[in-house]
């Protein structure tokens, strides 16, 4: 009780500070205002109309990357938008390094809003959700060993698997977000793409536990599930 | 009789002008139906229907449902309608009614080709190379997220709700 009583607390503290850093003027290091960006209540989602040129620069001429309109397991294609300028948005890629970010054309995306924030607190062995800037629930969650650990920073869920075994070690969903493991390039036949998932243990929700992937109780991903859009974004610190 | 008449109607010009101050600014309706809240099933709502409802990719049409007629068929129904305030059955409902709704409703359901929000919020967007910058910024970075209520003159509006993701079946190959 004490130990839930502490994490809303921490929560509750977060949000606080979150809505301080929004009240206060964009002054100061560049690193010390990302490090207390809070999540926005309403973050901008783009998703692929047709095969996306990504640019390095605002205006370059030619692209450095393409996306296909779907990814691959055939769901839409989304990025989280980090920055937007008339006719531009600078988007969240989900590729290494982990944080990469590139420029898309307005017209070769389609943007919508999503109100939900999914905060993972490593020290805290915790993930948050926010609805609007409100807080909808926290959890205990398993995180990333210290030698395979959880890569801090900005992403965003990029897929969304329903397991064949609800029982199995990844619970009844799995969620790939757009960062990748620093230690492991392969894992499972897979580049070492960090999930956010249920599980078959437990015991191990609240403790560094984990290959890198983010591990939440069977009940709250199923809840998850129903709830999150893809490109939702996913703060990890 | 003539002079019951004049007070009927005084009292009923009063009466209007209390309703119209009672009514919020943005609940007006400036297209000349009846529109904004009602206290009633039987009253009528203006509202913008997407086209289509989810996603309003082919814009917004103006129609006047009745208020349980908007409930039931829209409020419930179609994430990306913009409908005021009403209300139904003793509650007050209201769907995609931000500054940016209110300024699509208030322009007759038509995007105005740049929408200026009311917030003056700003969320700091700064990453280590600033604007323009390339990609692959270092391994746990903490940048920031573009807010859709922060909206800049010539970027493209964003009106709607992204949508619950949908599941496919198939097994993970995340690092666990």
């Amino acid at each position: 009780m004490r130990a839930r009583r502490g994490i809303a607390a921490a929560a509750s503290a977060s949000a606080l500070a979150a809505v301080l850093a929004i009240a206060a003027p964009a002054h100061g290091k560049a690193s010390a205002a990302t490090q207390r960006d809070p999540l926005p209540k309403r973050a901008v989602v783009a998703t692929a109309r047709g095969t996306v040129a990504v640019y390095k620069q605002l205006g370059a001429r030619r692209p450095f990357l393409h996306y296909q309109e779907r990814n691959g397991v055939g769901q839409p294609r989304v990025f989280l938008v980090a920055e937007r300028r008339p006719g531009w948005e600078k988007i969240y890629l989900p590729k290494r390094p982990d944080g990469s970010t590139g420029w898309v054309r307005d017209r070769s995306v389609t943007l919508t809003y999503d109100p939900y924030g999914v905060v993972v607190s490593l020290a805290r062995h915790s993930v948050t959700v926010y609805d609007n800037g409100r807080r909808l629930l926290t959890t205990k969650a398993g995180v990333g060993r210290s030698i395979t650990s959880t890569p801090k920073g900005t992403y965003f869920l990029v897929m969304l698997l329903k397991q064949p075994d609800p029982n199995g070690v990844y619970g009844p969903y799995a969620f790939g977000t757009s960062a990748f493991s620093n230690t492991l390039y392969h894992f499972g036949g897979g580049p070492g793409e960090i999930g956010l998932h249920g599980t078959d243990d437990p015991q191990g929700l609240g403790t560094n536990v984990s290959h890198g992937c983010i591990r939440v109780p069977n009940t709250v991903i199923q809840r998850l599930a129903r709830l999150l859009p893809l490109g939702t974004p996913v703060r990890i610190g | 009789m003539f002079h019951d008449k004049r007070i009927a109607l005084a009292v009923l010009g009063v009466t209007t002008v209390a309703a119209a101050a009672a009514v919020p600014a943005f609940a007006k309706n400036p297209h000349g139906s009846s529109g904004g809240n009602s206290s009633n099933a039987q009253q009528h709502v203006t509202i913008c229907h997407a086209t289509p409802p989810d996603t309003a990719a082919n814009g917004y049409v103006r129609i006047s449902p009745s208020a349980s007629g908007v409930y039931h068929g829209h409020y419930r129904e179609h994430a990306a309608d913009i409908i005021p305030p009403f209300t139904y059955d003793g509650k007050t409902y209201s769907l995609n009614w931000d500054a940016t709704g209110q300024a699509i409703w208030n322009n007759g359901c038509v995007v105005p080709a740049t929408t200026t929000t009311a917030t003056t919020t700003t969320t700091t967007t700064t990453t280590s190379s600033g604007s323009g910058s390339s990609s692959g910024s270092s391994s746990g970075s903490s940048g920031g997220v573009a807010s859709a209520t922060e909206t800049k003159s010539g970027v493209k509006a964003v009106t709607h709700r992204a949508r619950p993701a949908r599941a496919k079946t198939g097994a993970a190959s995340f690092t666990g």
